[in-house]
């Protein structure tokens, strides 16, 4: 179901729809957060919420409902740059002071976002390889333990699993690693 | 020339960050619409020029003395309203 017609359902009070749109955008919203400007746990969370609440009062005059990611997107970079200036982090990423250089965490994000997409392309097994260790965080000997392998196996298979996903996101991205281009 | 590739350990940065929203945020989220209730009463606040003047001074305030609960989403929900 695409956003716009998600948001419609959402104006009519549809719980169902607000849940599945805040699912659909949530990745989007803690990478902007987390990743992309590094905020604490603690005001990570505040400004996710911030943003989704933002959303919710916004619904009814959204006209482009299609257009929902993008402006997801810079309000969640807006409460985030906020965040950091109430906390009294350093914001200035350059000089002369320039806004557009505080877009250059959503284009980070932006990128991250098309290997995630690639990776839902990989088998199963390869999926939950790197998503325990690159995402979670989990030791090789979590890993084994939870998906019965070797811990001395682990190793290689997180790289080939990597090397998939490579293939996979340079396919989607149009574009090609040199060896391989020249062997095709 | 633009770098036609990303190295592996760029692929690996790139699941760190994209790693999942915590399932504890997701849910907290979903939940907005019933915290902030019937919408209709933010908008009731919002026509109010008095609530603007107080909520501008002081939004706890404000909303308490609207003889509302200042919980943070209706805060939110507020200043988006007011200032968006």
């Amino acid at each position: 179901m695409e956003d716009a017609e998600l948001i419609a359902r959402c104006r009519a009070g549809d719980q169902t729809a607000w849940e599945a749109l805040v699912r659909r955008h949530s990745g989007l919203v803690a990478a902007i957060v987390r990743g992309g400007f590094r905020l604490s746990a603690t005001d990570a969370e505040d400004v996710f919420q911030e943003v989704f609440t933002r959303l919710y009062v916004r619904l009814g005059s959204i006209r482009e409902g299609d257009a929902v990611r993008g402006w997801i997107a810079q309000v969640a970079r807006n409460a985030a740059l906020d965040q950091i200036r109430r906390s009294g982090r350093e914001v200035v990423t350059g000089e002369p002071r320039d806004e557009s250089a505080f877009d250059e965490p959503l284009r980070g994000v932006e990128e991250a976002l098309s290997v995630r997409a690639a990776l839902a392309r990989l088998p199963a097994h390869q999926q939950e390889i790197l998503d325990r260790f690159f995402a979670k965080d989990e030791s090789y000997d979590t890993i084994g333990a939870e998906l019965g392998i070797p811990p001395g196996t682990i190793a290689s298979r997180i790289s080939r699993a990597l090397a998939a996903l490579r293939v996979a996101w340079e396919a989607a991205e149009g574009r090609s690693h040199p060896a391989e281009a020249s062997t095709k | 020339m633009d770098d036609p590739v990303l190295p592996e350990a760029a692929l690996a940065d790139a699941l760190k960050l994209t790693a999942n929203a915590p399932a504890a945020w997701i849910e907290a989220a979903v939940l907005i619409p019933s915290m902030l209730g019937d919408l209709s009463a933010i908008e009731r606040l919002a026509s109010d020029a008095q609530f603007r003047a107080r909520f501008h001074e002081d939004p706890n305030d404000a909303v308490a003395a609207a003889g509302l609960i200042p919980s943070a989403p209706l805060l939110v929900a507020l200043r988006e309203r007011l200032d968006g």
